[in-house]
């Protein structure tokens, strides 16, 4: 026929390859194997060389050398911000790190739970900058108070945790003393207490917590005030701004209670009491 | 009584292919390949729904691969070089596979050529008065003379098309109702023989299996007509290149298919010999500057001719233009004549009560300007130019009349006309026949 010019069409051989190519199956199955085949030949060559552990330590080496030991990465000394002696030891004593050390291997958080844990410290920063320097800053534990319990005396801070113990109580005459069960977990009130009787303070040898729930006055000539359980501070205020706060001076009360509210009870000493 | 095997061997690869999934189409035209790859997908998960899918079960289906070419070897429908086509076959679903990203296995043809004749046959049986049930309705079957038509011919539709039961007519299904005479209109379209064996090797050479052969002016029609012409009757002309499709449908069943052996085709070989010029050419000018109503303007609106080969003896130095009422002058006879050709035909039927509703044409030729007006003077004012339904996915290249076959077989495999071999056979079986069709029955389900 004249009109019909023909074109390209594809042979059988061709049509019947793409019918095949078509097929989803055959597609998976393709690329499951060439994955399959990639991966033996990965197990395969392990294999052969997996005799010769020297080449492989080399290569061991060799990495490590590689990524590892670069000098971006290395830290060269530990800076710790604090001006006691005595925690730059303990810190250094505690990390036992030797410099220089890859920065890849620290694990700063742990370095820093681990300063953490040291009693007389807050909390801690620790950080590497970047000239190379493992930085540690430091908030220590101020002491507030000497606290007593069991014959052993402590350093204590406002939040009652023991900072270090102490020999004896002319160690640190500047602080207060408290003693009794319970006593640091209310050093705040103790301190305000103190606060009070800034008057007395050469007079007075501490505070006693009783009981866990009120304090006791201890003055160095064996008085004591007994302050009442809910409103210490308001008691022993009303107390000395009172025309009765005479009777802490004078000498002839044992015992002064505060702990009602309207009444103040004394307690003399008498001969007839020690002798009965 | 013919057993219609090969009918009921496509019917099971068809519902079989459905149930797979995808399923090719190929319109095998005479100017045109067209291969469209539709999806089912699957509403209920149950299976049942889908053997019962000659009842008006309608599945989501969506084209998902398109493509046409341009055929080579095949004349007026009829497949004549067969190479070729199959080349050509080959190249269409290669591309459309690509763009499905599937292959096919199954594929439903439809196909004009083989010179089919369209007969309506008519059998009753007597009833003892009682209600019909589909026993009666397969010996009804059985008595017709298929036998005597599939000698000569081959059957390619056998569509049971009116049941009548005493003097009630225009039953869709009797089963039920309780008469003493049964009848049953068939409308059989038979085409020359061994047609569906050829197109069978060539679709087998190119590793497809034939799963049902369609006409193809019955199936433009499916995607032309629209409900209510199909309920009231309505003639479809489907003008194609190499022939002309007529099909009369009336009360949603085809009762009448005829071929008129005139075409887009014979149009263009008259104006590359009206004014010498080649096939190609030819065909161009038709398409961009053809009508058939002359205007004053058309005297000076001047066409010129390119000619592919200067050096032909058919080339005129002379003349390079044309002008577009020379050009008119040209097809506007042809086109009376495929007119009259449609006219005689639809006379020669004696529907005429039932076709003078309306006609629809479709199909290539259909876009021809002006043919609205000239169809109008052959057949008053019931001519309407219609133009295909859509189909989902189809791509916008594919919307046009040209398509309306492709288009309606998508429609038609959603929605299956029944026909004579749907039914079951007579089930007067004998002991050895009862075992067998067990076996057969174990066959199909295992």
């Amino acid at each position: 026929m004249k009109q019909t010019k023909s074109y390209p069409r594809p042979s059988k051989i061709r049509y019947r390859l793409e019918r095949v190519w078509l097929r989803l199956w055959l597609r998976k199955l393709i690329l499951y194997l060439s994955l399959i085949l990639v991966f033996s030949t990965f197990c395969l060559l392990i294999f052969v060389y997996s005799n010769d552990w020297i080449r492989l330590k080399e290569y061991k080496n060799f990495f490590n050398n590689y990524i590892f030991e670069r000098p971006e990465l290395s830290v060269s000394k530990l800076e710790i911000k604090t001006t006691n002696l005595d925690l730059i030891n303990q810190i250094n004593a505690i990390l036992k790190l030797s410099f220089p050390i890859n920065s890849i291997m620290l694990d700063i958080n742990h370095i820093q739970k681990i300063i953490n844990q040291i009693d007389s410290v807050e909390s801690s920063n620790v950080r590497i900058n970047d000239s190379g320097v493992l930085l540690v800053e430091v908030i220590e534990r101020k002491p507030v108070a000497v606290y007593r319990e069991n014959d052993d005396l402590a350093l204590i801070d406002l939040k009652g945790y023991k900072i270090n113990n102490i020999f004896s109580r002319n160690d640190r005459k500047d602080l207060p003393l408290i003693v009794g069960t319970g006593g640091n977990y209310q050093v705040k009130e103790a301190l305000e207490i103190y606060q009070l009787l800034s008057i007395y303070l050469n007079e007075i040898r501490g505070l006693i917590r009783i009981g866990e729930r009120r304090w006791d006055i201890i003055f160095k000539n064996n008085k004591r005030i007994k302050l009442s359980e809910k409103y210490p501070k308001r008691s022993l205020r009303n107390f000395l701004s009172s025309d009765k706060s005479y009777l802490i001076s004078s000498n002839d009360f044992v015992i002064i209670d505060l702990r009602f509210t309207n009444k103040i009870i004394l307690r003399k000493l008498t001969e007839d009491i020690i002798k009965p | 009584m013919i057993n219609f095997k090969k009918h009921k061997e496509f019917r099971k690869r068809l519902k079989s292919a459905i149930k797979k999934g995808t399923l090719g189409l190929i319109d095998i035209g005479s100017s045109k390949i067209v291969c469209i790859i539709i999806k089912f997908s699957k509403i209920d998960n149950n299976s049942k729904k889908l053997d019962q899918i000659n009842e008006t079960s309608s599945i989501a289906y969506r084209v998902v691969g398109a493509a046409t070419k341009k055929s080579i070897g095949i004349k007026k429908g009829e497949i004549i070089v067969a190479e070729e086509v199959e080349k050509t076959i080959r190249l269409v679903v290669q591309q459309s596979q690509k763009m499905a990203a599937s292959i096919i296995d199954e594929v439903v043809v439809t196909f004009s050529g083989g010179s089919p004749i369209s007969k309506n046959l008519y059998q009753d049986i007597r009833l003892e008065n009682q209600s019909v049930s589909s026993n009666d309705i397969s010996i009804l079957l059985s008595k017709y003379a298929f036998q005597a038509h599939s000698e000569q011919r081959e059957i390619l539709h056998a569509m049971p098309i009116n049941f009548s039961l005493d003097k009630k007519t225009g039953l869709t299904d009797p089963r039920g109702l309780i008469g003493q005479l049964l009848g049953l209109d068939i409308n059989l379209i038979t085409v020359q023989k061994n047609i569906i064996e050829n197109i069978d090797q060539c679709l087998r050479n190119c590793q497809l299996n034939l799963a049902g052969i369609f006409y193809s002016p019955y199936i433009s029609a499916k995607s032309s007509l629209v409900e209510d012409e199909l309920k009231l009757g309505a003639t479809c002309v489907d003008m194609g290149f190499g022939t002309t499709g007529i099909s009369i449908f009336y009360n949603h069943q085809m009762v009448f298919a005829s071929n008129i052996r005139f075409g887009g085709a014979n149009i263009t070989s008259d104006i590359m010999q009206a004014f010498q010029i080649s096939f190609n050419e030819a065909e161009r000018i038709k398409t961009l500057h053809g009508g058939l109503i002359i205007t004053n303007l058309d005297d000076n609106e001047l066409i010129e001719l390119s000619f592919a080969d200067e050096n032909k003896a058919y080339y005129n130095y002379e003349r390079p233009f044309i002008s577009r009422s020379e050009l008119i002058s040209v097809i506007r006879p042809r086109f009376e004549e495929i007119l009259e050709e449609i006219q005689f035909s639809l006379e020669k039927t004696g529907l005429e009560h039932l076709s003078s509703k309306r006609i629809v044409f479709t199909g290539g030729g259909s876009q021809m300007p002006g043919l609205y007006e000239l169809a109008s003077e052959y057949f008053g004012s019931r001519v309407r130019i219609g133009r295909p339904m859509r189909v989902q996915g189809l791509p916008q290249a594919l919307q046009g009349s040209q398509f309306s076959a492709i288009i309606g077989l998508a429609i038609e495999i959603n929605n299956l006309q029944d026909e004579v071999w749907d039914f079951d056979i007579p089930n007067s079986l004998g002991p050895g026949q009862k075992i067998k069709s067990a076996v057969n029955w174990f066959k199909d389900n295992w």
